[in-house]
C-alpha cells in the first residue's frame, strides 16, 4: 500500500503531508505519558509487520497491522503508522519521503476509522463477539486503505474503479488473514490484560479534559 | 457461483500487486535492451509498462513485461544512456538507467568495425573483441541480476535496526516529558 516516490502531482504529495502532519500533531496533543510505550510497540509492529510473509497457498501475503494499531491507539495511529513509515522508506526503500504524508493518511486514517467503529464492542466483550469486532477491525481498514489508495492514484489519471478492482482484489488474502490476527489479539489482550483497549488516548474530549487538566 | 469465479481471477491476476516495491533492472548487448520487473519479495511484475526515455527527458518508447516479468526494447541509435521507468498501476514506480559504458559501449563497438573494418582476414581485432565483450556481458548477466537483487533485499539487521530507532525516539521523547514534568510541582 506504499506509494512509491515520482508518481503523484506536487499539490496532491502537499495535501497528503498537511493532512498527515495534522494527524500526528493532534495524535500527539492527545498522547498522554502511560501509553507511550504502548505507540512504542505498535509502532514497531507495524513497522516490522510488512517482512512477515503469512504463506497462503500459492501466494504469500504479509502484515500491514494498521487495523491493529489504530484499534488500540486511536489517534495516537497517525504518529505510529507516520515513524514506522518513515524507518520502511529509509532502511527499505518502501514508499518515499515525500509520499510519506499521503501513506501515513492512506494507512492512518483506516485505522482511526476502525477505533471509532470498533474500539467500543471489541474493549467490552469476551470470546467470540470480541473476535469478531477485531475481525472487522483488521480487515476493514485494510479494504478502506485500499480504496484510499486508490482515490489518491486517480489524480495521476487512472480509472478510480481499476485501481480500486486491484487494490481491493489484491488485499483480499491479507483482509482475511489480518483480521484474524486482529482478532486473536483482541481476545488474548481481554483476556491477559483486560483494560488494554479501554484505558487509552482518550477519544471523547468531554471525557479527556477534566482528567488530563491536573496531569498536564 | 460468478462472483466466486471472477473473485479468484482477480486474485490470480493480481497476486503479486500486493508487493512493497518494484523493481528494474536491464542489460543492453546486440542493439537490444532487455531486463525484467521484479516486486521486493522476487515475483516477477507481469503486464507491467516500462518506458525509454534519453538523457534529456525526452520519451522514446515503450514496451511491456511478459509472464516473467522480462521485457526487451530495441536500443535507438542515439548511444547514449537510457533511463527506464516503470509505473504499475497500484503505486508502484522504479527507475532504471543503463548507463553507455556497458550497453551502448558494446553496442558503439558493434557499429565501428561494422562500418570501418571489413578486413580480409575475416576475425579483426575489432570483431574479437565485440564477440568477447559480448560473450563477458552474457555471462556476467546473471551475476549482476543477483547482485542488483541482493543489494534491493531488506535484511534482517534493517529491521532491528528500525526497531531500535523507534526505542530510542520513544526514550528521548519520555525524557523530555519527565524534564518537562520536573520543572512544574
Amino acid at each position: 500500500m506504499h506509494i512509491a516516490e515520482g508518481i503523484l502531482s506536487a499539490p496532491v504529495l502537499m495535501a497528503g503531508a498537511a493532512a498527515g502532519a495534522a494527524g500526528v500533531g493532534i495524535g500527539l496533543h492527545r498522547l498522554d505519558d502511560r501509553s507511550l510505550v504502548k505507540v512504542a510497540v505498535l509502532s514497531s509492529a507495524f513497522f516490522v509487520a510488512s517482512l512477515i510473509k503469512v504463506p497462503l497457498g500459492p501466494v504469500s501475503v504479509h502484515l500491514i497491522l494498521n487495523g491493529l494499531t489504530g484499534l488500540l491507539l486511536g489517534w495516537a495511529v497517525f504518529p505510529a503508522v507516520a515513524v514506522a513509515l518513515l524507518l520502511q522508506a529509509l532502511l527499505f526503500g518502501f514508499g518515499g519521503l515525500t509520499t510519506l504524508g499521503v501513506n501515513t493518511v492512506i494507512m492512518g486514517l483506516p485505522g482511526l476509522a476502525s477505533y471509532y467503529l470498533f474500539h467500543r464492542i471489541a474493549a467490552r466483550s469476551q470470546g467470540p463477539v470480541a473476535f469478531m469486532a477485531g475481525f472487522m477491525a483488521g480487515a476493514f481498514a485494510i479494504a478502506l486503505g485500499g480504496l484510499l489508495l486508490a482515490a489518491t492514484l486517480m489524480s495521476t489519471g487512472e480509472a478510480f474503479w481499476n485501481i480500486a478492482g486491484v487494490a481491493l482484489g489484491a488485499h483480499v488474502p491479507i483482509m482475511l488473514v489480518e483480521g484474524c490476527v486482529t482478532g486473536s489479539a483482541v481476545v488474548f489482550l481481554n483476556k491477559v490484560r483486560p483494560g488494554t483497549l479501554c484505558a487509552n488516548v482518550a477519544p471523547p474530549i468531554l471525557e479527556a479534559q477534566p482528567g488530563a487538566e491536573p496531569a498536564a | 457461483m460468478r462472483i466466486l469465479v471472477t473473485g479468484i481471477a482477480m486474485f490470480a491476476l493480481c497476486v503479486s500487486a500486493h508487493a512493497h516495491r518494484l523493481n528494474l533492472f536491464a542489460t543492453a548487448s546486440n542493439g537490444v535492451i532487455s531486463g525484467k520487473a521484479y516486486f521486493s519479495d522476487g515475483k516477477p511484475a507481469r503486464g507491467v509498462a516500462v518506458q525509454a526515455y534519453d538523457p534529456g527527458g525526452a520519451a522514446l518508447g515503450e514496451t511491456t513485461t511478459d509472464e516473467e516479468g522480462r521485457f526487451e526494447y530495441a536500443l535507438p541509435v542515439t548511444g547514449g544512456a537510457v533511463t527506464l521507468k516503470s509505473i504499475s498501476g497500484d503505486g508502484h514506480a522504479a527507475e532504471f538507467t543503463v548507463t553507455p559504458a556497458d550497453p551502448a559501449g558494446s553496442a558503439a563497438a558493434a557499429d565501428t568495425p561494422a562500418a570501418s573494418g571489413p578486413s580480409p582476414g575475416g576475425a579483426s581485432a575489432g570483431t574479437i573483441e565485440r564477440a568477447v565483450d559480448e560473450a563477458v556481458a552474457r555471462q556476467i548477466r546473471p551475476l549482476r541480476e543477483q547482485l542488483d537483487a541482493f543489494e534491493h533485499e531488506v535484511r534482517f539487521r534493517d529491521a532491528i535496526g528500525g526497531v531500535g530507532y523507534i526505542v530510542g525516539a520513544v526514550g528521548l521523547v519520555a525524557l523530555l516529558k519527565a524534564r518537562r514534568g520536573h520543572g512544574r510541582p
